[in-house]
């Protein structure tokens, strides 16, 4: 779009199908839609550069509002990006090529909780936490922990395949759904089958979950619930190094226990990183605390074998207090002061593998890091946690304190250190990404992890979004047709 | 007005990309644009401080479309001051003549009749204090709700110890220094101060929350001056000192008792002042007063809409706020709201369905006088 007389007729469309309430091209509001979490149109607003803008917001309040907008979108062959809660890390908001900025969270009521079936259905708009309250007023818990939280919406949860603190029970958002309605870029509104478990073809349910909005918009989604456990809690454990803690992991996980939570920082993040400037712990090893909820007599015996484990692999026990304390202040990291923050340059590069490659994925990636860029002495933090039958995701990231202050330059450096990042994971078995997603950050290495396979993903986004209006540029789909 | 220019750059700095307070953001969730949350508040200052945008109408209006409610602060694990941080751009706004004209019109309602409606006030008949203690009503309860003065005078006399009342009172200045215009605040809170002085009284009761708060918190910032040893108590802390010295004795009258009342924490004690206490100790000792706490209770209580002066400034949006309020005592089954700030009962009353009542700790309390 442009400034014309044909944008201001598509806006006069809009505003037909908002209301003038829900629809903005004010300056603004252009500005503060122009970035999400990703650090580098964060860095670029710092230096004083504006990012792409969005040429319109709007605010739709239902399905059928989504319906005629992505109509209008269609029609006049304008982007269209869907928006939560602004909470991705990975620049999959970012108007690119303008557009229409589709923010979803007018659309958050509760449509529906099946107490016998524990399941709700909710507009995706909806925010994190509110749901989460609503549900624990009912006895009731989704159970995703997300450090977004408090800022991100249940359709981001799923746009981006997300993950949450707790996911090595509760598993990640892709384990969660049930069930989506979806607009598609011609306006037509689908549903999936109403349960995920079946023998009905191919699963076209998690075709759209984690499209990142490049396929569709999300409308309606019905999740699996949990109820709120009768005891949830933590142990803390010190392994002289990240190996032993590494293969405690391993042995809880592969013994089929279920914890909800191992978190297993590295040396460096045990010494001096988040556990010491956060939680206030002067610890050298490797730390790890391990939760476990339910029943208490299943907590009881879980939490026994947790532990045999623990002291069999050289774990010293640091006591609940230490875990408790970790649960209580974990979202603390993310808050400034403590969280990762300009002017630094920082980026969580977190991958997943199976066991076998695990600590190889670990160490490959900390060399590339740190032998890479010595010249900019970077860092390289890390901790695995969501844990899972075969694997583990490692949880990494880099940070430089001083990185170029040329916005150029900076974003050079930026992306050359993701890519290196990006192709060790590759190179031991692990995938570009855990769960923060791809969005623009990782789009251009999309070819590198499918390999052959790319084709059929170009060949879906091509039916499904032949004039590519739907999130252009992200996920490695390219510009608009 | 109380950042310093250094705290104004941290918190900017701290809030133009963080989402972590967003849900507990009172204007954020009901609006849901991301413009009107903390992060998007912030985000514009840095950019209109940065030349990249301009003091346009929407900006100014997201400056004023905000509660100051602190409940951002008080989810905030840095502790940044979003609400002081909003407040000084609205300086900024009214400084720079920006302020829009519904504000200005605020502002003159202030300076000419000395309330935020305008409305005409009478010289009180009551003499100034003449014993040791002092009431201080507050605009709301001088123009909404008068009865309070009696009831207030009721529990005086029952208690022995009545508070005089100002034969002039008029704004604090807490509106003002709400709406962006220092120089107003200074000049109000002098001028009560001074009157409040005149009359040789060693305390003031202050009824209203926010007039508590501005007492206490920023009366002394903006230079004013109060004798030694001079004690400003909120009015539910005259009330728990009263019964905990035993002299009230309280039975909840036949049309509260065994009715579900439910205590909502005016932000201005709950989060600025931290009386959290006091209000539960005096509905405690009412014999036969049956209390709930709502869900979001003590510190982390939701607004009732009129935060930030936005019951003045665009009230439908108040109401919105307010609307949610109501729904969380439904959800915890009151059929009586009780609060101890006429502002807060005010804006309640404003938009509830008449069904359930509001009331003052101090009608509360004169209503079940033995």
């Amino acid at each position: 779009m442009s400034q014309s007389l044909l944008q201001e007729f598509i806006v006069t469309e809009l505003i037909d199908i908002a209301g003038p309430e829900d629809v903005s091209v004010a300056e603004v509001d252009r500005l503060v839609y122009s970035t999400d979490f990703f650090w580098l149109p964060q860095m670029w607003l710092d230096r004083g550069l504006r990012p792409p803008a969005p040429d319109v917001i709007v605010h739709p309040e239902s399905t059928q509002e989504v319906a005629r907008i992505l109509q209008v979108a269609s029609t006049h062959r304008i982007p269209v990006i869907p928006y939560g809660g602004g909470t991705g890390s990975q620049g999959a908001l970012l108007p690119l090529y303008g557009g229409i900025m589709l923010d979803m969270k007018k659309m958050d009521r509760i449509l529906k909780i099946d107490d016998q079936s524990f399941t709700v259905t909710a507009q995706p708009g909806i925010n994190g936490q509110r749901l989460e309250d609503d549900l624990n007023a009912r006895g009731l818990t989704l159970a995703h922990y997300p450090a977004s939280q408090y800022g991100a919406t249940l359709g981001g949860y799923l746009a981006a395949r997300g993950s949450g603190t707790l996911s090595t029970k509760y598993g990640k958002a892709e384990d969660m759904v049930l069930a989506l309605e979806v607009v598609l870029a011609s306006g037509q509104a689908i549903r999936t089958l109403p349960v995920p478990n079946h023998a009905v073809g191919p699963g076209l349910l998690q075709l759209f979950v984690g499209s990142e909005g490049t396929l569709g918009v999300i409308t309606e989604a019905t999740m699996r619930l949990e109820p709120i456990p009768e005891v949830r809690r933590f142990q803390a454990y010190l392994f002289p190094r990240l190996a032993v803690g590494v293969e405690a992991g391993r042995k809880i996980m592969t013994r089929r226990l279920r914890p909800c939570v191992i978190r297993l920082y590295n040396e460096r993040s045990t010494g001096r990183g988040w556990i010491r400037d956060v939680l206030k712990l002067q610890l050298e090893g490797s730390y790890m605390v391990v939760g476990v909820d339910g029943p208490k007599d299943q907590v009881d015996l879980e939490e026994r074998l947790i532990r045999d484990i623990c002291l069999g692999e050289g774990g010293k026990p640091l006591g609940s207090e230490v875990g408790e304390h970790w649960w209580k202040h974990r979202y603390d990291f993310y808050y400034p002061p403590h969280a990762r923050m300009l002017p630094k340059m920082y980026g969580t590069i977190e991958s997943t593998t199976t066991f076998s490659n695990l600590l190889a994925l670990h160490n490959e990636k900390k060399r590339v890091i740190e032998e890479g860029y010595a010249a900019w002495n970077a860092n390289y933090f890390a901790h695995m946690s969501h844990w899972f039958p075969w694997g583990a995701m490692v949880y990494d990231q880099f940070q430089i304190e001083r990185p170029p202050q040329d916005p150029v330059e900076a974003i050079r450096l930026h992306n050359m250190i993701w890519a290196d990042a990006a192709r060790a994971s590759l190179r031991v078995g692990g995938v570009l990404n855990d769960h923060h997603g791809i969005g623009l950050k990782l789009g251009w290495m999309m070819k590198e992890q499918y390999g052959n396979a790319w084709p059929v993903m170009t060949a879906i986004k091509q039916v499904l979004d032949p004039q590519n209006i739907m999130n252009p540029g992200k996920l490695g789909f390219g510009a608009p047709h | 007005m109380f950042v310093s220019e250094k705290e104004r750059e941290e918190t900017i700095r701290a809030c133009r990309f963080c989402p972590m307070c967003y849900h507990a953001d009172t204007v954020a969730q009901v609006l849901r644009k991301e413009t009107n949350s903390p992060r998007g508040r912030a985000l514009a200052l840095f950019a209109i401080d940065r030349g990249m945008l301009d003091w346009s109408d929407e900006a100014i209006e997201s400056m004023y479309q905000y509660s100051c409610d602190g409940l951002d602060q008080e989810w905030c694990v840095g502790n940044y001051d979003h609400d002081e941080l909003i407040l000084s751009a609205r300086e900024e706004i009214v400084r720079k003549g920006k302020a829009p004209v519904h504000v200005r019109a605020i502002l003159e309602n202030l300076r000419r009749a000395g309330n935020p409606w305008g409305t005409p006030e009478t010289q009180r008949v009551t003499s100034d204090g003449a014993g040791e203690t002092l009431a201080f009503l507050g605009c709301t309860a001088r123009v909404h709700r008068p009865a309070l003065a009696s009831a207030l005078h009721r529990i005086g006399e029952a208690a022995g110890e009545q508070p005089g009342l100002l034969a002039q009172e008029s704004c604090c200045g807490m509106m003002a220094y709400l709406l962006g215009d220092v120089e107003l605040a200074k000049a109000q809170v002098e001028a009560m101060t001074l009157a409040v002085c005149r009359t040789g009284v060693k305390r003031l009761v202050v009824l209203d929350a926010d007039c508590y708060r501005f007492f206490q918190l920023r009366s002394r910032r903006l230079g004013v001056q109060w004798p030694e040893g001079f004690e400003i108590l909120h009015s539910s802390e005259w009330l728990a000192r009263l019964v905990n010295a035993r002299r009230l004795d309280l039975q909840a009258p036949s049309d509260l008792a065994g009715k579900t009342t439910a205590y909502h924490d005016p932000c201005g004690l709950a989060r600025f002042t931290r009386v959290i206490d006091p209000p539960r100790l005096v509905l405690g000792a009412i014999a036969g007063l049956k209390t709930v706490e709502f869900a979001r209770s003590r510190e982390k209580a939701g607004c009732c809409g009129a935060g930030g002066a936005l019951l003045h400034t665009y009230p439908d949006l108040a109401k919105e706020i307010s609307a949610r309020r109501w729904q969380e005592a439904r959800d915890v089954s009151a059929e009586v709201i009780a609060s101890a700030s006429p502002s807060c009962e005010h804006m309640l009353e404003q938009s509830g369905d008449g069904h359930m009542p509001v009331l003052d700790l101090l009608e509360v309390v004169a209503r079940s006088l033995r």
